[in-house]
C-alpha cells in the first residue's frame, strides 16, 4: 500500500476541494489517522430531480488501491437513481470496475465521476429496473416524481 | 478333521482370534452387548497393524506408501524436532534485536565474536575431514556409523546456524542466509537418508553434497570473522563452480544415475541458469561481432542491440550485493535475460533499450503521451529525420560481390542467433516494426508525432545544447496550455467599443508593458498596417487605456510575473481577432498563425526566465511540495522513468510498471492505448 499517495492524495483534496464547491461539500477521512476510509458529500446537479438535495458517500480504498479501484457506496435507501441500488447503495460506474480502473484516478475524479453519473444517467446498466424503465420510456414527469417521492420520503425507510 | 482345518485356515487370520478378550467377564447380556463390538473393533485394528507390517517387510511396497510413511514419519523422527527447536532459537535471537532497539547498543566485544565462530567452524573441520575419512578410508579418523555421521553433522550445522545468527543479531548486521542448504531441508533428508537400507553403511554419494553444504557454512564464518562480506559472492562462487564441475565429472563417469535425487534437484536450477546465461552470452557475442564488420564500411553500433544497455551495466540491473550466494544471483540473471526477450505477452513487460536524458526534461513533456502531440516541431528537423530514414536503408544495399558473401555469412548468424533468442521472435519483431511503420508511412503528412519512435524519443525529449536557447524553446513548445480560458463578456456592446480601442492603443501598451526589445520587434512588424487608425480622439485615450488593461489584465494593481505572461499569450491572439473581426479559440489561432505562437512562447520564456526553470523538472528537488509533476501518477513517490511504446506516455515509475504489469494491465494507464513495450529513461 502506498501510503505516500494517500498523504499526497489527502494534500491534493484539500487543496483542490474549494474548486468544486457546487459540486462536492465535503470529501474527508472518517477518522483523521486512518486515510483508507472517507466519507464524501455531493450535492445534487442542476436541471435533475436531485437538485436541492445532498448525498453521502462511503469510500473504501483496499490495501491495493491505486491499482484497484476504491470501494464507492451511496447510503442505503437514500439514492433512488437507475445505475444505483436503493437497498445497498451500490453503484454501477464503468471506471470503478476493476476492468476499466486506471490508476490515474484519485479520490476527487472518482467523486466527481459520480456527480457526473448522477446527470446522465445510464438506462443500458441499471440496478434500479423501475427507474431505467420509466427514463427509457421517457416519462419524465413520472421520472421526476418518483425520485422526488423517494427523496421526500427517505426518513421512512 | 474339519477342526483342524478350520485351525489351519485361522493360522492366517490371526486377528479374527478375539474371544479371549473381554471388556466385562461375565455372561451377562450387558457383557455380550459391550463384548461384541470391542472385539470386533480389535481384530480390526490387529488387521490394519498386520497389513502395517507386512506392508513394512515387502520387498516391494507402494511407491506411493512408502513416501506417505516416510512423511509422516518425519514429522515424529529426530531431525524434525532438531530443526524445529533450531528454528524456534533463530526465532529468539532475531526477536532479541528488536526488544534491543530502545535499550542502548551493546555490542560483544571482537574476541568473543572470534570465538564463537571458531567453536562453530572448529566442528565443522572435524566433520569435513570425518567425511573425507569415510570416502577415502584412511585411518586418520575413525570411520563412524552412516546414521551416527548424519546426525553429528546436522548438530554441527545447527550449530552453525545459531552462532552465525547470534553474532549478527548482537552486531546489529542481518545474518547471512544459505539458501541451498537450510536447515529444514537437511534435516528432511538427512532423515531419508537415515530411513534408507543400512546394508551400504557409507554412502559415498551423499557426502559430497553433504561436504559441500559443511564448506558453504565454513565460508560464512570466515566471512564474518575477516569482516569480508563482499567477498562471499565470490567465494560461494568458487565453491559452486567446483562442486558443478565435480559432478559433471560424477556424471561424465558413472552416469546421472549415480547422482542422488535431493543433489540432482538442489543443483539442477544453478546448472540451468548457468546454462542460460552462458547461451545468452554466447548470442550477444555473436551479434556484437555480426555488427563489426573488419572490413571497414559497415561497421553498426552493438548499441542498436537490445541488450546493449542490459549487458554492459548487468551487474546494476542485477539489483544485487556482492554478500549474496551465488546460487540467487545466477538465477535472477537468467531470469531476467529470459525475461526481456519478449517471451511474455504482456506489452508493458518488454522492454525497448533505456535511453539517456538530461537532467532537465521540459515540462510540458511530463504529463503523457497524448498530450505530447508536436505539431509544432520545426520543419528542418522533420527534414533532417526524412533525410535519415531515406539513407539508412541505401547504406545498406550498396554492397561489393565479395561483400556479399560475407554479409550473407552475418545475416545467417544473425538469424541463428535470433532463432536461439526465443521461440515468440516473430512475434517480437511484428511489433518492432508496428512501432516503426509509421515513421515511413507519414512522410507526406509533415506530423512529427510519427517520427518519435523508442530510438529517437531522447532527441524530442531534449533541448540539444548546441544550438542557442531560442531556438531551442522553438523545437520545444509547451502543448498544454495553462492560462485561462475565455469567457466572453457579459455586456457584448461594451466589449467591441473596448476592443475597438484597443487595436487603436497597440503600440502604446506594448511600451508600457515593459516586454523585452527583441519580442516588441517582432511584433511590431505587423502592427504597421494597424497605425493609420491611431487618430481618433485623444481625449478619452488616457481614460479608455485604463479600461483597456482593466479588461486585458485582471488585475492591474499587482503585475506579477504569471500575469505578464498572460498578457503575451493572449496580446497576439486578441489582435488577430480584431483584425478579422471573429473571436478565435487558442487552437484556431495556433492553426492560423504558427509563427506569432512561437513568438509568443519565445516572450514568455524569457520574460518568465525564472518561472520556467522552476517547471522545469530536476531530479532533485523531489521534496518540493508542488512538484507532483514529476512524480509517478500510480505511486506519487518515486521519479517517473518508464517511457511506454507507442503511446509515448511518461508517467510511470519502474516499481510501478512491474507491479501494474504482474496485475495484467495491458494498456497505458494514461491514454488507454495498447502497449507495445516500454523504456527506461535514465537522467545523465
Amino acid at each position: 500500500m502506498s501510503e505516500r499517495r494517500l498523504l499526497k492524495e489527502y494534500q491534493v483534496v484539500k487543496k483542490e476541494l474549494g474548486n468544486h464547491k457546487n459540486i462536492i461539500s465535503s470529501l474527508e477521512p472518517i477518522d483523521s489517522d486512518d486515510l483508507t476510509n472517507w466519507t464524501a458529500t455531493i450535492l445534487g446537479p442542476p436541471n435533475t430531480p436531485y437538485h436541492g438535495h445532498s448525498f453521502d458517500l462511503r469510500i473504501h480504498l483496499t490495501p491495493e488501491y491505486p491499482l484497484k479501484p476504491p470501494q464507492v457506496t451511496f447510503s442505503a435507501y437514500k439514492m433512488p437513481h437507475c445505475n444505483i441500488e436503493f437497498k445497498t447503495g451500490k453503484i454501477c460506474l464503468n471506471i470503478l470496475d476493476n476492468a476499466n480502473w486506471s490508476p490515474v484516478w484519485n479520490l476527487l475524479t472518482v467523486v466527481l465521476a459520480i456527480y457526473q453519473l448522477l446527470s446522465d444517467p445510464v438506462t443500458d446498466s441499471p440496478l434500479n429496473i423501475d427507474l431505467s424503465n420509466i427514463l427509457k420510456i421517457k416519462d419524465t414527469s413520472a421520472y421526476y416524481g418518483l425520485i422526488e417521492y423517494y427523496l421526500n420520503n427517505k426518513s421512512d425507510k | 478333521m474339519s477342526n483342524s482345518s478350520m485351525e489351519n485356515a485361522l493360522d492366517g487370520l490371526n486377528y479374527l482370534k478375539q474371544t479371549d478378550q473381554f471388556l466385562i467377564t461375565n455372561n451377562s447380556t450387558l457383557a455380550t452387548i459391550l463384548n461384541f463390538p470391542y472385539r470386533i473393533g480389535l481384530s480390526f485394528s490387529d488387521a490394519t497393524k498386520l497389513q502395517y507390517r507386512q506392508a513394512l517387510e515387502a520387498e516391494n511396497v507402494y511407491p506411493g506408501f512408502e513416501t506417505f510413511m516416510n512423511i509422516v514419519g518425519y514429522f515424529f523422527s529426530n531431525y524434525a524436532v532438531a530443526c524445529f527447536i533450531t528454528a524456534l532459537l533463530l526465532n529468539r535471537f532475531v526477536m532479541m534485536s528488536s526488544l534491543r532497539t530502545n535499550t542502548p547498543p551493546t555490542s560483544l566485544p571482537k574476541w568473543s565474536n572470534i570465538l564463537l565462530h571458531f567453536s562453530a567452524i572448529l566442528p565443522l573441520v572435524f566433520m569435513i575431514l570425518t567425511g573425507f575419512c569415510q570416502t577415502n578410508s584412511s585411518n586418520l579418523l575413525p570411520v563412524l556409523e552412516f546414521r551416527f555421521f548424519l546426525s553429528r553433522c546436522f548438530t554441527v550445522f545447527a550449530w552453525s546456524h545459531c552462532i552465525e545468527t547470534f553474532v549478527a543479531i548482537t552486531t546489529n548486521t542481518k545474518p547471512l542466509e544459505d539458501s541451498d542448504y537450510t536447515i529444514f531441508e537437511l534435516s528432511i533428508q538427512f532423515y531419508l537418508m537415515s530411513k534408507g537400507k543400512n546394508d551400504n553403511p557409507i554412502r559415498l554419494e551423499y557426502i559430497s553434497d553433504i561436504l559441500m553444504a559443511l564448506l558453504g557454512r565454513i565460508l560464512i564464518h570466515v566471512v564474518e570473522i575477516f569482516r569480508i562480506r563482499n567477498f562471499r559472492l565470490m567465494g560461494s562462487t568458487i565453491l559452486n563452480i567446483g562442486y558443478l564441475s565435480y559432478l559433471g565429472y560424477i556424471v561424465n563417469q558413472y552416469g546421472i544415475g549415480t547422482i542422488p535425487f535431493t543433489t540432482f534437484f538442489r543443483h539442477f536450477p544453478k546448472v540451468f541458469s548457468i546454462f542460460l546465461v552462458l547461451i545468452s552470452a554466447l548470442c550477444y557475442g555473436l551479434a556484437c561481432l555480426v555488427r563489426i564488420d573488419p572490413f571497414g564500411g559497415n561497421t553498426r553500433d552493438p548499441e542498436e542491440l537490445q541488450y546493449y544497455t542490459f549487458m554492459n551495466n548487468w551487474w546494476g540491473h542485477l539489483n544485487c550485493t556482492t554478500e549474496q550466494e551465488f546460487t540467487t544471483v545466477i538465477g535472477k540473471l537468467a531470469l531476467l535475460l529470459c525475461k526481456g526477450t519478449g517471451t511474455n505477452n504482456n506489452g508493458v513487460q518488454k522492454e525497448f533499450t533505456s535511453l539517456n536524458v538530461p537532467l532537465s526534461i521540459h515540462h510540458s513533456y511530463m504529463v503523457s503521451g497524448y498530450n505530447n502531440e508536436n505539431h509544432t516541431l520545426l520543419r528542418s528537423e522533420l527534414l533532417k529525420l526524412k533525410l535519415r530514414d531515406n539513407l539508412e536503408p541505401e547504406n545498406n544495399t550498396v554492397k561489393s560481390s565479395w561483400k556479399n558473401r560475407i554479409w550473407i555469412i552475418y545475416e545467417l548468424f544473425e538469424a541463428f542467433y535470433h532463432f536461439l533468442r526465443s521461440p515468440k521472435k516473430q512475434k517480437t519483431t511484428k511489433q518492432e516494426s508496428n512501432i516503426h511503420v509509421p515513421s515511413t508511412v507519414a512522410a507526406n503528412s509533415n506530423d512529427l508525432n510519427r517520427y518519435i519512435t523508442c530510438s529517437n524519443y531522447a532527441k524530442f525529449l531534449s533541448k540539444s545544447e548546441s544550438v542557442s536557447d531560442d531556438i531551442a524553446e522553438l523545437l520545444l513548445l509547451p502543448e498544454e496550455d495553462f492560462s485561462a480560458d475565455y469567457i466572453p463578456p457579459e455586456d457584448e456592446e461594451n466589449w467591441e467599443i473596448l476592443s475597438h480601442e484597443k487595436s487603436e492603443n497597440n503600440q502604446n501598451d506594448l511600451t508600457e508593458s515593459e516586454i523585452d526589445e527583441e519580442d516588441l520587434e517582432l511584433i511590431s512588424d505587423d502592427d504597421d498596417d494597424d497605425e493609420e487608425d491611431n487618430d481618433v480622439e485623444e481625449l478619452e485615450e488616457e481614460t479608455l487605456k485604463d479600461q483597456l488593461i482593466n479588461l486585458i489584465i485582471p488585475y492591474p494593481t499587482s503585475r506579477s510575473k504569471d500575469e505578464m505572461s498572460w498578457v503575451i499569450s493572449m496580446w497576439n491572439m486578441l489582435r488577430y481577432q480584431l483584425k478579422n473581426e471573429k473571436r478565435l479559440t487558442r487552437s484556431e489561432y495556433s492553426n492560423l498563425n504558427p509563427g506569432e505562437v512561437l513568438t509568443e512562447v519565445m516572450a514568455e520564456n524569457s520574460t518568465l526566465n525564472h518561472a520556467t526553470s522552476n517547471n522545469v523538472h530536476t531530479s532533485k528537488d523531489s521534496n518540493n511540495e508542488d512538484n507532483f509533476e514529476s512524480l509517478c501518477v500510480v505511486c506519487k513517490t518515486n521519479d517517473r522513468n518508464i517511457v511506454l511504446w507507442p503511446c509515448r506516455c511518461f508517467a510511470l515509475c519502474e516499481d510501478c510498471r512491474i507491479s501494474l504489469s504482474l496485475r495484467g494491465f495491458n494498456s497505458c494507464i494514461c491514454c488507454r492505448s495498447d502497449v507495445h513495450g516500454y523504456s527506461k529513461l535514465h537522467r545523465v
